[in-house]
């Protein structure tokens, strides 16, 4: 507050004067520090400041001498007065500029927002998260995750390194609090060194100690107000985590949304207690000295790798670990960071802006020269009293920053209102706080800009006018009748760009949704079930009930990421490969109820219990070794030394390719095992329901649930829905594009419509000619509607070629996708001509009515 | 005929600064002002006011000694000028006599 003053002081006050000012407030402010708050003196300080603007005291500049102000004020009441005389077109400029602006203000606090995320730390710079690297064989792995000793050994080894702290996704326990019982997501084991370079702030408890012991917890503000329903004091209370006892020894305020992790609750790291170099699935982060570069740091890990032989040449077996900056990762185009935004969306919303802003600006330079021959006389009689062009110029600027004030004002408003909406629409909150005094200024700043951007072109052509010809009527705009033309091409180029890749984007959606993935997913409802059931007594419960058909038992809920496993695998050549191979294990139902299909060999319900270790696989698997007798081939998971397999897995049966990862992916070898096989881990039970009423059967299903296992929390969705739930983002695009793409063309048909209407005005008498002659209404109509088919005709012959260049691009992310076929681009196309004439014949045809007996009588 | 002019705020900072003789500047006129009438004076009425009458000619104005307090900056002193002093003497003389001139039955 006092700086701003000072600052204020600085440019405003008269040099002379400056000092001893700036010494008397100087004074008084340290003195009311003395007596009252700093805030408070700071406060009247500046108050004394804003005070002290009286011309006697102000600096004399240049600009207040020279300019004329009973001029200002004269341009400021002509410019008020024109917007009143013409109130049509006045409003179609602020209304476009205003919802222009709007926008632009909401996409300017999302990407702000994307922007800012893992900015806000103290150290920002200086924190990092290491990736880590690893080579097995043929197979490279690049991800995030590593080993949990990677940490503490990084502390130890590399002096520049600070602190290194380390998170693990524990799931999503079920809490336990006396009789409440909730399911928890975003919970993590994390240790001391993560809440110190993380910056935690501790409300309650210890930093330093309250994640050291086994079994601690630490809340975030609003988890433990949730949990603990307001209790105030909750360290040293008990919660009972998946049924182990554990303590809460310290509550740290809300970790900021704009941060790209998250967690609600940490679970002291020394919980776990199987941490190894072999156990993955730990994330490191780093704090390095402030003046060490990163790549000395990547340098020094690849020498502690050799030093402490992490890697296995003899095994083919290499790591190596480099970092990367936290404040990067949001964002980063490199998908193994897992950043949750999207530059490239990033980059088409601030397009979108600024496009937006600039169509409806270009609604304000067309309306303004098209009304020139108008306004020609005005400027013809004010040059003949003696205005020079700069003084023309500055009146029309003044007009158009008139303009844009309203409008910032009116689309500050309306940006106010829809911001709940917006942030609903977009998933990202991007709350832009209108409180704050800055928004103010940028807001007034860009009102100006905007003015002037728009009002530049108008006041340089209608200042050019000269006064003999404009007064004796010999005035024909027609230069700028092309440059008109121009403009309003650019507007729909834009609009139908938006347009096509609005439909491009819901057909992809639709595409993704109905695409069939091999699979049946219609009426399966998924159990998640809490405790293991190996003789099936919970699957026989269920299939009493008429209205379940079939239950089968996995542990693979599909599209939650992939599953896999290292085998190696000898292919019809008789090479042995390593190579990754996706799993899920199944019960004999499962083929049946999903309505895989199979094409060769048995199920394993035919082949029933004569071998644990057969396997089904997909006919990408057989394809990609080139069996030509698939059958009785197998997979094995590591080979002795002497070739022979360690474990078989033999293949039983064939199925016809399925897509159970993301349709992001192609489809990946894949093999089904029987489900003892391997470690049970988050069992899913799949049921299959028939007709009847679907609330009674999920009540059926919750109730028996509750009977088998008392100590879980029921939690069930129906398969269908899940997969939906995938394409969420790609949703969220789609209504935005669909938002914005309606907006753009909306603004631009403002100004056609007032194009339009200022055309057909001047050629009224021609039209009315015309009927005097016997055209009739249909050719009135084609012959003003021509001008305008032709300018949007050519905006869609440019907008095509952009269009599928973009959502080419968009489409790549994709495996399964639709391609922009030419049908896309010419709806598209056809949607902004329709608006289009409509907006013009609601014109055509009020002119095409109109009597000529009353336009042609006064000549 | 009034030869000078002299508004009622400019009299009294006139005035004050002459009661403080050597010790006018900023602050201390100001503290003066305020708890003579009791109203707040501004930073920017006083040394409008002051800059004013320093044009005019009543005040001449010379930098003190540097003070900590003021972040480093010197006191601008003010002392009035002989032109001041004959506009103060003559706003006096015309109050007087108009009060002079006041029939008794209006004071009594």
């Amino acid at each position: 507050m006092k700086k701003i003053g000072d600052w204020i002081l600085y440019l405003f006050c008269c040099k002379e004067y400056y000092s001893d000012i700036r010494g008397d407030l100087e004074e008084l402010y340290s003195r009311r520090i003395a007596s009252s708050s700093k805030i408070e003196a700071s406060f009247k300080y500046f108050v004394a400041v804003v005070m002290l603007m009286r011309p006697s005291l102000l600096k004399s500049s240049r600009f207040l001498n020279n300019m004329n102000t009973s001029m200002t004020n004269q341009y400021i009441k002509a410019s008020y007065r024109n917007l009143l005389k013409h109130k049509f077109n006045s409003a179609i400029n602020v209304f476009g500029l205003s919802v222009g602006i709007a926008a632009a203000i909401l996409l300017y606090g999302y990407v702000r927002f994307e922007q800012s995320y893992d900015k806000g730390y103290d150290k920002a710079e200086s924190i990092y998260r290491v990736t880590c690297h690893s080579k097995f064989g043929d197979r490279i792995r690049n991800g995030i995750t590593g080993s949990g000793m990677l940490a503490p050994t990084l502390e130890t080894e590399i002096s520049e390194i600070k602190l290194a702290g380390r998170r693990y996704y524990f799931g999503q326990p079920v809490i336990q609090n006396g009789e409440n019982k909730f399911r928890q997501s975003s919970v993590y084991y994390a240790d001391v060194n993560l809440t110190q370079i993380l910056e935690y702030e501790y409300l309650q408890g210890d930093a330093k100690t309250a994640l050291l012991t086994p079994n601690s917890i630490v809340l975030s503000k609003t988890t433990a107000a949730k949990i603990f329903e307001g209790e105030v004091n909750v360290v040293g209370q008990n919660l009972v985590v998946n049924q182990v006892l554990m303590q809460v020894t310290g509550v740290i305020e809300d970790v900021p949304l704009n941060n790209n992790f998250v967690p609600n609750m940490l679970v002291s790291m020394s919980t776990m207690t199987d941490i190894s170099w072999d156990r993955m699935g730990t994330i490191t982060y780093v704090l390095i000295e402030d003046d060490v570069s990163p790549n000395r740091i990547d340098e020094k890990m690849l020498e502690m790798v050799d030093r402490l032989k992490l890697g296995s040449p003899e095994e083919d077996f290499s790591v190596w670990f480099d970092l990367y900056p936290i404040a990067d990762i949001h964002l980063s185009p490199d998908a193994n960071q897992e950043g949750r935004g999207s530059l490239s969306m990033v980059y088409a919303l601030s397009l979108i802006a600024v496009f937006i802003i600039l169509i409806a600006s270009i609604n304000y330079m067309n309306l303004a020269t098209a009304r020139s021959s108008q306004r020609a006389k005005e400027i013809g009689v004010r040059k003949v009293i003696g205005a020079v062009r700069r003084q023309i110029s500055y009146q029309f600027l003044m007009e158009s920053i008139l303009i844009s004030v309203i409008s910032v004002a009116i689309g500050g408003f309306l940006a106010f209102l829809f911001q709940d909406a917006f942030v609903q629409m977009t998933g990202v909150a991007s709350t832009i706080d209108f409180l704050n005094v800055d928004i103010f200024l940028k807001l007034a700043a860009l009102a100006v800009v905007i003015g002037l951007i728009a009002g530049s072109y108008p006041a340089i052509i209608l200042s050019s006018f000269r006064p003999v010809l404009v007064l004796n009527g010999l005035h024909v705009d027609k230069g700028s009748m092309g440059l008109r033309r121009v403009l309003v091409v650019f507007q729909f180029m834009i609009s139908i760009v938006l347009i096509i890749s609005t439909i491009v984007v819901y057909n992809q959606i639709n595409f993704l949704l109905n695409k069939d993935l091999g699979f049946n997913e219609e009426a399966v409802f998924v159990v998640r079930l809490g405790k293991a059931d190996p003789s099936g007594l919970l699957k026989q419960e269920y299939l009493q009930h008429p209205n379940i058909k079939s239950v089968a038992a996995t542990n693979l809920m599909p599209a939650t990421g992939d599953s896999g496993a290292t085998f190696s695998i000898r292919n019809e050549s008789g090479e042995v490969s390593k190579d990754n191979v996706s799993m899920a294990t199944i019960d004999n139902d499962y083929l049946d109820l999903m309505e895989i299909e199979l094409i060769k060999g048995k199920t394993f319900a035919d082949d029933n219990g004569t071998n644990s270790n057969s396997i089904i696989v997909n006919e990408a698997l057989v394809s990609k070794y080139g069996w030509k007798e698939p059958l009785g081939q197998y997979i094995s998971t590591s080979m002795e030394d002497d070739g022979s397999p360690m474990e078989k897995f033999v293949i039983v049966g064939i199925v016809k390719d399925f897509n159970m990862l993301s349709l992001y992916n192609t489809i990946q070898p894949f093999a089904f095992f029987k489900k003892p096989q391997f470690d049970w881990g988050g069992q899913y039970l799949f049921i299959k329901l028939g007709e009847g009423d679907l609330v009674k059967t999920v009540t059926f299903i919750q109730e028996k649930f509750e009977l088998f296992d008392e100590k879980s929390l029921f939690s069930g969705r129906f398969l269908d829905v899940h997969l939906e739930s995938i394409y969420q983002q790609e949703q969220k695009t789609a209504k935005i594009f669909f938002v914005f793409a309606a907006l753009t063309i909306t603004i631009a048909c403002l100004g056609l419509f007032g194009l339009a209407a200022y055309t057909l005005e001047r050629r009224i008498k021609e039209i009315s000619i015309r009927k005097v002659l016997g055209a009739n209404l249909n050719d009135i109509i084609k012959l003003v509607s021509i001008e305008f088919l032709i300018i949007i005709l050519v905006s869609s012959v440019v907008a095509s070629p952009l269009a599928y260049f973009f959502m080419g691009k968009w489409l790549s992310n994709f495996s399964y996708h639709v391609d922009v076929s030419l049908l896309t681009i010419l709806m598209g196309a056809f949607v902004a001509l329709l608006i289009a004439m409509f907006t013009i014949s609601v014109q055509a045809l009020r002119t095409a009515k109109s009597n000529p007996a009353t336009t042609l009588k006064c000549e | 005929m009034i030869e000078y002019k002299l508004g009622h705020f400019e009299e009294i900072v006139l005035l004050t600064v002459c009661v403080l003789y050597e010790n006018a500047y900023g602050i201390s006129i100001k503290d003066e002002i305020e708890s003579r009438i009791g109203k707040r004076v501004s930073v920017g009425a006083l040394q409008s006011a002051l800059r004013r009458m320093e044009g005019k000619g009543y005040l001449e104005s010379k930098e003190g000694e540097e003070t900590n307090e003021r972040g480093g900056r010197r006191k601008r002193y003010f002392t009035i000028t002989t032109h001041g002093k004959n506009a103060l003497k003559e706003t006096k003389d015309l109050r007087m006599k108009l009060w002079e001139e006041i029939p008794s039955a209006i004071l009594s």
